[in-house]
């Protein structure tokens, strides 16, 4: 007996850029300006408020640390805005510039959870490399263990991008979900679909490359393809469930 | 009107590809590497839901390769040729004597007063 073979109701990542490409189509503009305003606003306040020099270098690591994660945890919320615009197009809706400070207007407190959630455990991943960056004169046993513990922490980096980038589509989506639940529900979501996430992302550097070639400038327009192919993925997810 | 958006990307793609060679000629290396990447990011973004590239972004890919290749070659042949200068007396003398006669400065004094420089002193 031929077994018959269930199609996948999900779909494959060429699909998931055709949508998102296709959603683009028209409304790139608008998609590139939000980046850039996104991130003039982020390297604007993270310029005014990085490298306070206090005397005790444990202080001043300390210090910045916490202003960093203020700051981004800030700035998370305009890109919470940011990922409305692009979730905006995925469902045929005609996004608008003032979405971008949509978590200012209502939910904040939400928001500022969700956007804390998502800043502060990936900085927190990356203070072995922020010790090796602004300690000198460090043993080379200490270098050797922190570039160990790192390299943990850059897999544990992978693995909490893989079960929450789809957070902030969940919380634009469910507004009546309390943030502990959108957390919940996310890694719920992502189970079995962290490999097509994975996929997605490494198909997605020979063009952030490409980008890095024109210092960066490219990347922009790399970079509202990329989210509009995530704002597909979890439209796709969802349908599907 | 997707047609006519992804019509006007492609066309966005081709001139900017054409202009990436141009500027090959005018402004090497900076400009044809800011644009060559752009250009064939809008002739993949103009593609849609299709799965072939249009016409006129199959052709803006193929002239943005064309022009990154080209200025990475004159970037890499620059910064050989300039090893190959500084490491050879003769015309080391002889670069030193031309930079000397544009800038009233000799190369290697403006390489000697370039760390005085980063620090602020001058």
């Amino acid at each position: 007996m031929n077994p018959i073979k269930k199609k996948d109701p999900y779909k494959k990542s060429s699909q998931l850029k055709a949508d998102a490409r296709q959603s683009l189509l028209g409304n790139l503009s608008i998609c590139i300006w939000s980046i850039v305003i996104c991130l003039l606003l982020n390297s604007l306040i993270l310029g005014i408020t990085a490298n306070f020099t206090l005397g005790n270098a444990a202080i001043n690591f300390i210090v910045n640390f916490l202003i960093t994660l203020v700051v981004s945890t800030f700035t998370g919320l305009i890109e919470l805005g940011l990922m409305s615009i692009f979730l905006d197009l995925q469902f045929g809706q005609i996004p608008h510039f003032s979405e971008l400070f949509l978590c200012f207007r209502n939910g904040s407190d939400k928001a500022v959870l969700i956007s804390l959630f998502l800043n502060g455990i990936p900085s927190v991943l990356l203070i072995p490399a922020s010790i090796m960056l602004s300690v000198q004169n460090l043993s080379e046993a200490v270098q050797i263990v922190l570039v160990i513990v790192q390299a943990i922490c850059l897999v544990l980096q992978i693995a909490f991008f893989l079960n929450f980038q789809i957070l902030p589509f969940l919380f634009l989506d469910f507004p009546n979900l309390r943030a502990r639940e959108l957390i919940r529900e996310s890694r719920r979501v992502m189970k079995g679909h962290k490999k097509r996430l994975l996929y997605i992302f490494i198909s997605f550097i020979p063009l952030f490359l490409l980008g890095l070639l024109s210092f960066g400038i490219a990347d922009l327009w790399v970079l509202a393809y990329f989210f509009a192919t995530l704002a597909a993925f979890y439209r796709d997810l969802m349908t599907a469930k | 009107m997707n047609y006519v958006s992804s019509q006007k990307l492609s066309g966005t793609a081709l001139g900017l590809s054409i202009f990436a060679l141009v500027s090959t000629m005018i402004v090497p290396v900076i400009l044809p590497l800011i644009l060559g990447p752009i250009a064939i990011i809008l002739a993949i973004l103009s593609k849609g839901s299709r799965y072939t590239l249009p016409r006129r972004s199959q052709i803006a890919v193929i002239i943005s390769i064309i022009a990154i290749a080209l200025n990475l070659f004159i970037l890499v042949f620059a910064c050989v040729s300039l090893v190959q200068v500084l490491q050879d007396p003769a015309q080391r003398k002889s670069l030193n004597d031309t930079v000397e006669s544009t800038y009233g400065m000799s190369l290697d004094e403006l390489l000697d007063s370039l760390p005085s420089f980063m620090r602020g002193n001058q």
